[in-house]
């Protein structure tokens, strides 16, 4: 079957499997930055954001996305640089093998969207479904939130 | 993950067709997450119910009518969610899987797998209802929708409603796990609602992850009837749940150790009633 959607900014067709998804399909486009790390929605690491909340790509029928939005990690840099939680992350050392990193990021990105002063607790109970075995979690909980700091300074002007 | 079995995915015009289709052998899918895990072990076609106007939230008589495809973090972002029976919902679905999870997670969809559920004990605490199509539209308890294996059979299931407890009434939640994003080891909900003397005038105590999807232990329910709402009643109570609930060992606990956890979350959520409502 043939769907129309948008990835990262971009529309496109693809023909797919009625079983296939949208992690698989992601891949396939190109999205490698979309990771299969367990393929049954545990680690998050296929995260991206679906019509504006992070999902687990590997658990989504790619056939119910027809007509979506879809952001990859790869949607985050602008002409003007990083994005803050980029930024932050790189920064604070909340990098190491990076694998985890695009699906954590969208996962903030999503948490920022709609809480935009997390508290640490409110970032650890985000960051339930993604998981990191190179740095734990301190460091990325960290970065993600003098990102929400940067975010608002920003916002304020 | 992508899997193998899926003849085609259909998109019904309206839920009759959705209906029509899941009684020719379709699955009906959701947010989907859950049939990605357990796909088809033989070829079938797949109805998506998000094409269909079944998600969204209201008021309802006094409660709260859900429709089947919102998603579990709509629910927990609704301030008519939020709001009824002191919160109970709302503070358990912050602890149903992850956020990835509830984003695409659906209400009807979980109610409909049947198991593996924090959500269901307590729903069954507050006396919810189910509405449902299998050709013709039904409304019933969810514990009888439950009893009678209802969700086991070719239907749709369209709404939940949530009664908003009476005055003096008060509920608990209660969940053993490693971390929230798992699944419980045991759960426990509870419901009690008061009478002018103060008395509990009638009693909800549901075991869920027994390891089945929940019970409601009537025994207990009645010997709670009637009785003040006392450090000792509690107590009791408690032990009577523990020595009737239907434990069964899995990989996740004994059945031994499940009752002594099902002493302590019904004491748990009893005693934190009783606070509440002192």
């Amino acid at each position: 079957m043939k769907i129309a959607l948008t990835v990262d900014g971009v529309r496109r067709e693809a023909e797919i499997d009625p079983g296939e998804c949208v992690m698989d399909l992601l891949r396939r486009l190109g999205s490698t930055s979309v990771k299969n790390g367990c393929d049954r929605g545990d680690c998050g690491s296929c995260a991206v954001l679906l019509d504006g909340r992070a999902v687990n790509a590997c658990l989504v029928f790619a056939a119910q996305v027809d007509g979506s939005e879809i952001r990859t990690v790869a949607s985050l840099e602008s002409p003007a640089g990083l994005h803050p939680l980029q930024f932050t992350a790189l920064d604070a050392g909340a990098v190491q093998c990076g694998f985890c990193t695009p699906g954590m990021l969208m996962t903030a990105l999503d948490l920022l969207a709609n809480q935009p002063d997390p508290t640490e607790a409110e970032v650890r109970r985000a960051l339930a479904g993604s998981y990191c075995r190179c740095t734990g979690y301190t460091k990325p909980v960290a970065a993600i939130l003098t990102a929400a700091t940067l975010l608002r300074e920003a916002r304020h002007g | 993950m992508s899997i193998a079995n899926v003849s085609r995915f259909v998109r019904p015009p309206d839920l009759g067709a959705a209906v029509a289709a899941v009684r020719a052998g379709a699955i009906p899918v959701s947010g989907g997450t859950d049939v990605m895990l357990h796909p088809p072990a033989q070829a079938a076609d797949m109805v998506d119910l998000t094409v269909l106007p079944l998600a969204g939230i209201e008021s309802y008589r006094g409660g709260v009518r859900i429709g089947a495809t919102t998603t579990l973090t709509a629910m927990l972002g609704d301030p008519r969610v939020a709001a009824i029976a002191g919160g109970v919902v709302a503070t358990m679905l912050v602890e149903v899987g992850s956020p990835l999870l509830r984003n695409r997670a659906t209400i009807g969809g979980h109610l409909a797998r049947g198991r593996l559920s924090d959500v269901i004990p307590v729903l069954l605490a507050l006396d919810a209802t189910i509405t449902w199509n299998d050709g013709s539209a039904h409304t019933q308890s969810l514990a009888g929708f439950y009893r009678e294996g209802r969700h086991r059979t070719p239907l749709i299931i369209t709404s939940i409603t949530i009664p908003e407890p009476p005055a003096r009434s008060g509920s608990a939640f209660r969940k053993f796990s490693r971390t929230a994003f798992e699944l419980a080891i045991l759960n426990c909900a509870c419901r009690l609602d008061l009478d002018d003397r103060a008395a509990i005038a009638a009693a909800r105590v549901v075991v869920g992850e027994t390891p089945a999807v929940a019970a409601s232990m009537n025994d207990v329910e009645v010997h709670l009837a009637g009785r003040p709402l006392t450090p000792e009643v509690i107590v009791t109570a408690a032990q009577m749940a523990a020595a009737a609930v239907p434990a069964r060992s899995d990989e996740r606990a004994t059945a031994e150790y499940r009752r002594v956890l099902t002493e302590v979350l019904v004491r748990r959520c009893l005693t934190e009633i009783a606070e509440r409502l002192a």
